[in-house]
């Protein structure tokens, strides 16, 4: 041991500083998340755009539906077993939705679940996949599976999901109303092609509870809402989507623990507005992610 | 009974004992306290150090599938947290250009003491010798955590030898096994 070895024992021995906790550590990752986010000038000129087309009503029409069903790694998606969503849980790393207070958010006489993303977004790409998951379980999906990256040049680049861009849903229990305001296709740096704009209804509950406009933006029946990716996305990262359905049937990987997980408490939010009578409404994950998410 | 060699081998399994535990709990709890230590030498003030560091675990975190299957964890989460230190301090040196202010220094005793011996160190110097006498990392991880050859470490550490003489000599072990 050096002489400089055994002067420094003391700072190892009674620390300099006391280590934050895990949560923390966790809250320090959302917070640089979401400044990102913002701070990036496509995002926000591409909000700035689509909004504006939105409120003013100028948008183009949008390109055709794809055709076909469901692409395999959605089908992966929907037929995640309970039983894996039941191992996976509440894990610490998701953040539950937020509830809230107000006026129902309904459409046809049923709540309505509104999603706000883009394509190029890769926090998107997270929620996506959990939306996925959680709606299956209260109806089915048309024409998904268009296959697209999140940029190359943001943060967690090259993200491989699917838009909701031409998808539909039907279900008996609620809506779902999904816009994506962005492609993934780049028209300038940090710009991307405007793609959905956005429906009166996706407008109201986007522009009551996000006032910093940020995406994803997710909003179950006006009682419950998500701000951002509820997990990392980063357990996204350098996954074909085959690998990344294929793990969401692991429940112990990294994305079936940040997706599935996510999935629980959408199911739970889900279940809370509808008052469905479904098997997966009486799951043991749904009364403790209700509990969690109580105002 | 002969020297103790307190370089590569016996600093390298010590580094390896606390890479290989198994969660990033335990992981975190034993290296943050050293990296702390180490980045403060580095960059002369403990706030900046602290927040450099905490920054540095905050994504160690989000990426512990990865970061965990790495040689060293630990040296990646130092490369990260000199990065880190280093953009802070641009900014804090365009702050004082702009609007002439001046952060105060923090570095409490025995940091400070420490301090005052390894100061008078070349910026790459000191973060050698910090990041090898009181961050424990091997010279092959300081190399990769910096960015620079294994040659450059060992030829900065003897340039910093020669600065600071007996501080960095290695003693020898007693009897009984303890230096």
């Amino acid at each position: 041991m050096s002489e400089l070895q055994r002067l420094a024992a003391p700072l190892v021995a009674e620390p300099l500083a006391p280590p934050p906790s895990i949560a923390a550590l966790r809250a320090r990752n959302r917070r640089r998340h979401r400044r990102r986010l913002l701070a990036s000038s496509g995002t926000a000129l591409v909000i700035v755009a689509v909004v504006a087309t939105a409120v003013l009503g100028t948008g183009s029409a949008p390109p055709a539906v794809p055709s076909g069903g469901l692409a395999a790694y959605i089908e992966a998606g929907v037929s995640v077993p309970p039983s894996v969503l039941t191992a996976v849980g509440l894990p610490s790393g998701v953040d539950p939705p937020t509830a809230i207070t107000g006026p129902a958010l309904s459409d046809a006489g049923k709540p309505a679940v509104v999603y706000v993303g883009a394509e190029f977004c890769p926090y998107c790409a997270l929620e996506r996949w959990a939306l996925v998951v959680a709606l299956s379980r209260f109806g089915t999906f048309a024409d998904l599976g268009q296959a697209i990256s999140s940029s190359a040049n943001d943060v967690y680049p090259n993200l491989k999901s699917w838009s909701f861009h031409g998808s539909t849903y039907s279900s008996p229990y609620l809506t779902f109303d999904p816009a994506e305001i962005a492609s993934d296709t780049a028209t300038g740096v940090g710009s991307y092609q405007p793609l959905d704009t956005l429906s009166a209804l996706q407008a109201e509950a986007f522009h009551a509870h996000d006032s910093g406009g940020g995406i994803p933006f997710l909003d179950v029946g006006g009682r419950y809402v998500v701000l951002g990716a509820s997990a990392s996305p980063a357990v996204l990262e350098g996954l074909t989507l085959d690998q990344v359905a294929t793990d969401l049937n692991d429940p112990s990987s990294p994305v079936a623990q940040a997706v599935d997980g996510t999935a629980n408490y959408l199911i739970a939010a889900m279940c809370s507005v509808t008052g469905a009578a479904l098997p997966a409404c009486s799951a043991s994950t749904v009364a403790a992610a209700v509990a969690r998410m109580k105002v | 009974m002969g020297v103790v060699d307190c370089t590569a081998d016996t600093l390298g399994r010590r580094e390896a004992a606390i890479d290989d535990a198994p969660t990033f709990d335990h992981w975190y709890a034993a290296a943050h306290p050293r990296l702390v230590a180490t980045v403060a030498l580095v960059v002369g003030d403990l706030d900046q150090a602290t927040d450099a560091v905490d920054e540095a675990f905050a994504r160690a975190l989000e990426r512990w599938d990865r970061v965990s299957s790495m040689v060293s964890p630990t040296g990646w989460t130092y490369a990260v947290a000199l990065n880190h230190a280093r953009r802070k301090a641009r900014r804090a040196a365009m702050e004082r250009r702009l609007l002439g202010r001046e952060r105060p220094r923090a570095m409490p005793a025995p940091a400070g003491e420490i301090w005052s011996l390894v100061s008078c160190l070349p910026r790459r110097q000191r973060e050698v010798v910090a990041l090898r006498h009181v961050g424990d990392l091997r010279e092959a991880d300081i190399a990769a955590a910096l960015g620079i050859s294994r040659s450059t470490v060992s030829s900065t550490l003897a340039d910093a030898h020669r600065r600071l003489g007996h501080l960095l000599d290695d003693e020898p072990e007693s009897e009984d096994g303890h230096v």
